[in-house]
């Protein structure tokens, strides 16, 4: 079996070896050498490796004289039937103090072993004097104990996990592959490495852990999922998330989210995604697939990466019943908070009052409040002198604290419990899990339950079988879209007071389109609306292995997932927002162009999905060859899934939740605008089927321990409509190798344990979509005009489209020292996607402006380096040191249509522009401030705009704009500690992001929305501290940048408050900019670097002894105290702004602190 | 053990036989071409002109709304209704650069900036493509019962009727009127018949070109709907559709044989027009249940584009004062409030106000109107008298002057109160006069006039280009009704502006196409000191 298993022919001597002699070897995965060394051990010889040639003798031939003498004298002992035995018992654990069951217990120099029980006990019959017991189990660093005589109590013996231990098998979902032979790239970790407590989802816990995968999170909420891009961007137009595996089987998103939305890196996530309903309590491990080779079994599916999840399994043993609790405490942002450098009611009063002495003229839609609004009143008489003064002083120190009033310091709490164990015949895992996060936005919550149980059968010999199930239930609550608090707390002027001074709201108007106003308070505004949203989803999988022979294994999965997310939206009518529909204040009678005369509005969002999967596949395993040098692993299968998306969408107004949540009914007809807006609000219904029917095979020849091959290929047929993936089979395909050049170049250095060379290149291709070979129809009901059914064109043939195709070349180096010690692994890949799909424009004389081409090219590149360290590994302490490094090169190769793409992309880094990575942002070129008036230069080719005129709009901003650099970072990674010392664990994690660039926060527009008037100040509006720095008087200009504020009357106004080229009426060329504020907003000089180091969590764990333990009968208790998010080390430019949160959009809550406490009781 | 692989076998079985179509392609709405039923939904969804909602100019989305403006129908209002309440109408200014024939339609009225210029190209091209792709899809369809094979001339027929209305409607606006000695040389616009994405910078084909390509296709048509009956309503287009086109193409051609061929044609399938006499008070002249009606293709936005408003359009004076007093088109047609000439060619919605109400307009057309779909449309609609006018002015070029006396007379009878003496009695370049002031006066506003106009310069027989003045009016803000000057644009007779410029999007995307070059607008300005 050894020579099969490792190649390796086997030499020996008939008579030394025992022919009845029966092993009790637990040998899995284990390398050649440590089988060698165990069967040896256990038989009482002796071996030598030469090239392929394994030699064996009998021990004392070449051994030590003393053992020699040993043995003789052990022999002469029991011939003379003399000898004594003693018991020696101990318990076997491991090194988070969980008793290991099924550990064999070796008696070093003698066959006889003892399994552990349920508890880790273990009681053995040894000889009388110094024995030494050996250790060995799965997944575990085998340990040798000395057990002196007299002494019959071995202790407490702690198995260390071995960290390369992890990595020994890897899990695609389709195989389980013998990390020796793997070819393709593939990160496995282990979740107890992963799991960052607070942190309810498995996507929030992964940013900078794993080597080539980007994870940014576009929110600090705790509702928002966060993006993945594994191996950078290779589609234009197509999805770019990765898929995600549980247990085999691949689970969609609750809710069908488009790929332009998923795309967009403005867009927050809030309603979650394919695992947001997974406990990662739960999950046992992590395999993240990335190249062509590991991803060709899932087909075109998982061109972004797939990331497999393995659930926890119960294993042989007792009951075991685990209990878990983590209390998180978030802190709320506040003022002093260096990251806000905003102005405090004096600082906001103060430039108030200089622009009114300075006559400044305030743009006419302004809100009347603070300062400004003081002063009207005492210019029109309303106040006297001493009235005034009064308001203004209580203006200045009003400091009205938003953020306290929006936020809170929350707590959040998670319990999980979960019970496992098991026989020969059935080993169960069931777990319970409750989570209540609480955000510190108010009304921002998260709860979810879950359940999950995972039953293994053991039916006969020959058969195995598994049912998993697993359902959840997640409450989420946030905010109505258009309501952003923290954007609102940001961006309000303190001076306004939240509560008047009898405790009620105090109100202000805001204006609305039309030129309305209503009265307007964002506490009122949160009060009277919320987004609720449920989802429930239960998922059983069911799993049949049997395997007649040796060589040949058959498995059958089938699995079935049902959810239902339900997203309801509420503006009550007492909400500003209701006022604007309404056309009146709350209260007051609408008037008759009135949208919604009575009540409030409803929106609700169902999607049901379903899917079902089932798969067969057959695996063999043979070994080849004179001696069995050759092995051939073929493994082919099929599968059909089918997934199903239900969705209803309405939206009802005159909608009143206190009044027993009801609808308001006979609204008089005279509302003729509020009917109108009724006939058009039509319901719709949303059914999305997608069926596949796929064949899969995979063949791996490995010789000996040299070298492997190994190639993939997939075939899916598709239900897809107007997609020709029926027409011909789908390109995926890869070839992968793996050389052992340790091993091929027989290097014999004792420090080098590893040293091997992979590398795999593979196609897969890609459709979109919505494009056809011939005519397609839609659907219309009825022309009430003809009277007839109608249907309208869909889409044009385009039967020219391609495939879009992406190559991939992996090549990695893993290299393992020091006795597994150190271990480093590099990767570089070169990914090129070719014949992308673009939309290009053509003539119009074809009826349509735009159709899709295979024009599109991009290469993606990249390296990454990862390493484990384990620097000192005693009883006492273990240390373990790990980090990563990953750098992507991306770039466009081809140029889409010249007017593909607006000014806003070019500024906000969605443009794809030749030559340049994805994610490149634009900025307008400061040259600096105005001498005489302080107001802000920049070179937007004024002086040149000749040359401007006639250019495509690609061309204008080309010349115009400068690059600022790229909004995703090109270098990520991480640096981990795990550092043990008796019953003491800390682990310390910082992970790093180079290569970013982020532009700071908007001081002239100063909502996100954009004032009407930029560069005016408005009183409703708080400002950035920058601006005390401003340009006051000439000769400022050379300490400061900060523009002046430019009154409306100045002479000098007109100069910045609109730009040539939207005004112009001598160019005629592409519109460059609206106006200098807003230029200076998105000018080069707001752009800094989003380079951080940041420690992402500090955890410290205490065991409780094993002594304590025993006494009260529990296995384990340990607390935790755990800090993330603590601190980022980023360019001091920020001003404390977070490095992941630009100003591109809406001020979002940034990653706040979370420390958490944790108790895990295990009984 | 035999037992789980038997248990394995079965579930496999049940999976593959209950999913026989499996694979079989699944959308929610969309499907491929199976029938000609299909071709016929795609017709109305697709290919005829959309039905637009009839809206103010500013807004809306009836992208030939402009061929009102170009000629000598609609002028704009010297007053609103009501000073001190009324607004000013919104914005005219989108129809500034077509009103006043500018170099470039898109051009604004501070001369600052341009409109978007290809909406009407664009829409006609993308209506162009669908037909193609019907015309192409109907050889794939299945022909094999009796009912499938008239499906098909039906919707064959149809699609290439409505290509050639297409072709004849652009060729009209941007290529010069036909001229039978200059059309082989003269440009009129790209021809594209393919059904597939063709890639390339498209270049004019000559006027001649396209004229050929309508009568091809209009024969086709004919031949088609000869053999599948009358249509379901007048939205459908039906031989007599077809033939109406064909006599209206000839008579542009100034083949007046066939053009009275075909007008004859169409008179003897639809002779009859109704009499003003008998047509109630209030429910207007033009409807799809109208006798008269034939064929009928997208909106009407006329009740909401003029308006008793300021920045409003309104019926031009020399167009009302055409009218007789006895001409009861003067008051059918027409509703007249001081100064304002309104329209009210199509029933009032509602008639909540009495028409010598200055609100009249105001409450029965333009508010009830908006955002409503008119009956019949302002710009596609054949109706009978038109044959009967087709048929008068080709058989007076022929010499067949008695011929066209009773045309015309047949149609005039039917328009002046019963009693008054509505006989034209004249000859030679006075009948064709007579029947082109007629013309003018019957088919007012129904989108043929800037075509006639075109037309006449380049008659053979009898020439005649006439000069036309517009005004157009500035306010002192945007929201004042305060006017402070007005200019005034003339279009000189044979000018070159009677030709539109292609769009400049156009010219700009495909590199190398000729635009008709027409000269700079100039303008006079009067200051207004109210």
């Amino acid at each position: 079996m050894v020579e099969r298993q490792a190649g390796v022919s086997i030499t020996y001597q008939s008579n030394v070896v025992n022919r009845k002699l029966r092993l009790h070897l637990s040998l899995y995965n284990a390398t050649l050498e440590r089988a060698l060394n165990e069967i040896c051990e256990q038989a009482e010889l002796e071996y030598s490796l030469r090239d392929n040639y394994v030699l064996i003798r009998k021990k004392h031939e070449v051994h030590a004289e003393r053992k020699v003498v040993e043995s003789q004298q052990s022999q002469i002992s029991q011939l003379a039937q003399e000898v004594r035995y003693r018991t020696v018992k101990g318990v076997v654990v491991d090194d988070k103090e969980q008793p290991l069951a099924g550990v064999s217990v070796f008696v070093a120099g003698e066959h006889r072993c003892v399994i552990t029980d349920d508890s880790g006990n273990f009681v053995i019959r040894v000889k009388e004097g110094p024995v030494k017991l050996m250790l060995t189990y799965i997944g575990m660093r085998g340990r040798s104990v000395l057990v002196r005589s007299g002494n019959e109590n071995a202790g407490e013996i702690v198995l260390h996990e071995d960290a390369s231990k992890v990595g020994e098998v890897v899990v695609t979902g389709y195989q389980q592959i013998d990390r020796r032979n793997l070819t393709s790239s593939v990160t496995s970790m282990n979740m107890d490495d992963l799991m960052i407590p607070g942190v309810s989802s498995l996507d929030q816990m992964l940013q900078g852990r794993i080597p080539d995968m980007i994870v940014t999170n576009s929110s600090g909420e705790i509702n928002s999922v966060p993006n993945i891009r594994i191996r950078g961007t290779s589609t234009l137009i197509g999805n770019r998330e990765p898929l995600w595996v549980v247990d085999g089987v691949i689970v969609n998103n609750p809710v069908n989210l488009s790929a332009d939305v998923l795309n967009d890196p403005d867009y927050i996530n809030r309603i979650g995604n394919a695992i947001s309903g997974l406990n990662p309590q739960d999950i046992d491990r992590l395999d993240v697939l990335k190249d062509a080779a590991a991803t060709a079994l899932y087909g075109t599916r998982a061109a972004n990466g797939v990331i497999v999840i393995t659930t926890k399994k119960g294993r042989v043993g007792k009951p075991i019943v685990a209990y878990n609790f983590n209390g998180s405490f978030r802190r709320r942002p506040y003022y002093t908070d260096n990251k806000i450098n905003l102005m405090n009611s004096k600082e906001r009063t103060e430039i108030s009052r200089e622009l009114v002495s300075q006559h400044y003229e305030f743009p006419s839609d302004m809100t009347s409040i603070g300062y400004e609004d003081a002063i009207q009143k005492y210019y029109s008489g309303v106040y006297t002198e001493s009235e005034f003064k009064k308001q203004v002083a209580k203006y200045e120190t009003q400091n009205t604290d938003w953020f306290k009033l929006l936020c809170h310091n929350s707590f959040s709490a998670d319990h999980s419990v979960n019970i496992s164990g098991g026989t020969d015949k059935l080993r169960y895992y069931a777990s319970l899990g409750y989570t209540n996060d609480d955000d510190v936005i108010n009304n921002n919550s998260n709860e979810r339950y879950t359940v999950n149980s995972n039953m293994d059968f053991t039916l006969s010999k020959n058969f195995q079988a598994s049912l998993n199930l697993n359902a959840y239930s997640n409450k989420k609550k946030y905010n109505q879209s258009n309501i952003n608090p923290i954007d609102y707390a940001y961006n309000t002027s303190r001076v306004i007071h939240a509560y008047n001074d009898n405790g009620t709201y105090y109100y202000y108007n805001k204006e609305a389109s039309g030129g309305y106003n209503y009265k307007y308070n964002i506490l009122n505004e949160l009060d009277n609306s919320y987004t609720k949203q449920n989802v429930t989803s239960i998922t059983a999988t069911s799993n049949l292995r049997y395997h007649p022979a040796e060589w040949l294994n058959i498995e059958g999965v089938l699995s079935y997932t049902n959810s239902n997310a339900n997203i309801e939206g509420w503006w009550g009518e007492k909400s500003w927002y209701a006022s604007t529909l309404r056309g009146s204040e709350d209260g007051v009678t609408a008037p008759n162009w009135s949208d919604m005369p009575y009540g409030g509005e409803l929106s609700h969002n169902t999607t049901h999905s379903e899917s079902y999967m089932a798969r067969l596949q057959a695996n063999f395993n043979k070994y080849f060859g004179s001696n069995k040098q050759h092995n051939i692993n073929i493994a082919i299968g099929s599968e059909v899934n089918s997934t199903r998306y239900n969705g209803f969408n309405i939206e009802n107004r005159g909608y009143y939740l206190d009044r027993g949540e009801k609808f308001a009914i006979s609204i008089p007809t005279n509302y003729t605008a509020y009917y109108q807006w009724l006939a058009g609000n039509i319901p719709t219904i949303t059914d999305n089927i997608t069926h596949l029917l796929s064949a899969y095979g995979t063949l791996t020849y490995s010789y000996k321990n040299y070298f492997t091959i190994n190639s993939n290929t997939r075939y899916d047929g598709s239900n897809k409509f107007g997609s020709r993936s029926n027409e011909k089979i789908l390109p995926v395909w890869s070839i992968s190798g793996l050389v052992d050049l340790r091993n091929v170049f027989n290097i014999k250095t004792k420090w080098l344990n590893n040293l091997s060379l992979k590398s795999s290149y593979g196609e897969q291709g890609n459709m979109i979509d919505g494009q056809t070979s011939e005519m397609t129809l839609s659907k219309g009901t009825v022309n009430t005009y003809y009277n007839e059914l109608y249907s309208t064109v869909s889409a044009f043939a385009n039967p020219y489209l391609k495939w879009e195709k992406t190559h991939s070349l992996n090549v990695g180096l893993e290299a393992s020292l020091f006795n597994n010690r150190f271990m480093l692994l590099c990767e570089y890949y070169a990914k090129r996607t070719t014949n992308a799909f673009m939309n290009k424009n053509i003539s119009d004389i074809n009826g349509y402006t735009s159709y899709v081409v295979n024009s599109g090219s991009i290469s993606n590149n990249g390296y990454n380096v990862s390493f484990t360290a384990v620097p000192i590994s005693n009883s006492n302490i273990n240390w373990i040191l790990s980090g990563s490094f990953s750098k992507v090169i991306d770039k466009m190769d081809a140029a889409p249509g010249v007017d593909a793409y607006s000014l806003d992309d070019y500024l906000n880094g969605n443009a794809i522009v030749k030559g340049k990575p994805v994610s490149t942002f634009y900025s307008y070129k400061f040259v600096g401030l105005d001498t005489e008036d302080g107001g802000p230069l920049f070179d937007d080719w004024e002086d040149r705009c000749t040359e401007l005129i006639g250019l495509s709009k690609s061309d204008t901003y080309n010349k115009v704009l400068v690059v600022s650099g790229r909004r995703d970072p090109d270098i990520s990674g991480s640096i981990s500690n795990t550092l043990s010392y008796k019953s003491w664990r800390l682990g310390v994690m910082m992970n790093y992001s180079l290569g970013a660039k982020v532009r700071l926060f908007r001081i002239y527009s100063q909502t996100s929305s954009g004032s009407s008037t930029p560069g005016c100040i408005y009183p409703e509006y708080n400002l950035n501290r920058a601006l005390l720095n401003r340009w006051k008087k000439p000769g400022d200009e050379l300490h400061t940048n900060i523009p002046s504020i430019i009154n409306k009357e100045d002479v000098n106004y007109y100069k910045y408050s609109s730009n040539y080229s939207s005004e112009s009426s001598e160019y005629s060329g592409v519109k460059i900019a609206d106006n200098s504020w807003n230029m200076y907003d998105y000018s080069d000089i707001r752009v800094v670097s989003a380079d951080y180091l940041r420690i992402a969590n500090v955890s410290l764990t205490y065991e409780l002894s094993r002594k304590f333990l025993d006494k009260y009968k529990f296995h384990r208790i340990a607390f935790t105290l755990s800090g993330s998010n603590l601190y980022s080390f980023c360019a001091r430019a920020l001003k404390g702004q977070t490095p992941t949160q630009s100003g591109f959009a809406e001020v979002q809550l940034s990653d706040t602190p979370i420390y958490t406490f944790g108790v895990n009781l295990e009984f | 053990m035999k037992y789980y692989i038997l248990y394995i076998l079965i579930v496999c079985m049940l999976f593959l036989s209950g999913c026989s179509d499996f694979l079989k392609e699944h959308s929610q709405d969309t499907y491929y071409v199976k029938s000609w039923k299909d071709l016929n939904e795609a017709l109305i969804g697709s290919c005829y002109m959309p039905i637009t909602l009839s809206q103010w100019i500013g807004n809306t989305a009836d992208n030939q709304y402009f061929i009102h403006f170009l000629g000598d129908e609609l002028c704009e209002c010297a007053d609103g209704a009501d000073n001190s309440t009324m607004e000013q109408h919104n914005s005219e200014e989108r129809i500034f650069g077509y009103f006043t024939w500018q170099q470039r339609s898109g051009t604004n009225e501070t001369y600052t900036g341009y409109n978007t210029e290809n909406e009407n190209w664009v829409e006609i091209y993308k209506l162009i493509n669908v037909a193609n792709n019907i015309i192409y899809s109907d050889t794939k369809v299945s022909h094999s019962t009796q009912e499938d094979k008239t499906g098909v001339l039906k919707v064959d027929g149809e699609a290439h009727f409505l290509r050639a209305y297409y072709y004849f409607w652009l060729v009209n606006l941007y290529g010069k009127a036909y001229n039978p000695s200059t059309a082989k040389t003269d440009l009129g616009v790209p021809i594209k018949l393919s059904e597939n994405v063709e890639d390339k910078y498209f270049d004019r084909n000559t006027v001649q070109e396209v004229y050929d390509q309508i009568l091809v296709d209009l024969n086709q048509a004919e031949s088609d709907l000869s053999q599948t009956g009358t249509p379901t309503s007048v939205y459908r287009a039906g031989v007599t559709a077809v033939r109406f086109l064909l006599s209206r193409v000839y008579l542009y051609m100034q083949n007046w044989d066939k053009a009275a061929e075909y007008a004859q044609k169409v008179i003897d399938a639809n002779p009859e027009i109704m009499s003003l006499n008998n047509l109630a008070a209030g429910s207007g002249s033009l409807s799809k249940s109208s006798i008269e009606t034939i064929f009928s293709m997208g909106g009407n936005s006329l009740p909401c584009m003029t308006t008793f408003r300021h920045k409003g359009f309104q019926v031009s004076d020399s167009l009302y004062n055409c009218y007789d007093d006895n001409d009861l088109r003067k008051t059918i047609f027409w509703w007249h409030y001081n100064n304002y000439i309104g329209y009210t060619r199509i029933a009032p919605v509602s008639s909540s106000t009495v028409s010598s109400d200055k609100y009249y307009g105001w409450y029965d057309y333009n508010a009830p109107y908006y955002g409503r779909k008119a009956e019949v449309s302002d710009k596609f609609l054949f109706r009978s008298p038109e044959a009967y006018l087709i048929k008068a002015e080709a058989e007076a070029y022929l010499g067949k002057e008695d011929d066209a006396r009773t045309a015309l007379n047949t149609l005039r009878e039917y328009r002046y109160k019963y009693g008054s003496d509505y006989k034209i009695t004249s000859s030679g370049k006075d009948l064709v006069e007579a029947i082109r002031d007629e013309r003018r006066k019957e088919l007012a506003l129904e989108g043929q006039r800037w075509f006639d106009l075109r037309r006449y310069a380049v008659c053979e027989k009898y020439p005649e280009s006439k000069r036309l003045i517009h005004r157009y009016y500035y306010y002192q803000s945007t929201i004042s009704i305060v006017k402070t000057e007005y200019h005034t644009f003339v279009l000189q007779p044979n000018d070159a502006a009677y030709v539109l410029p292609i769009p400049q999007e156009v010219i700009d995307f495909n590199v190398g196409m000729k635009n008709n070059i027409l000269p700079v607008r100039t303008y006079t300005v009067t200051k207004l000191n109210d």
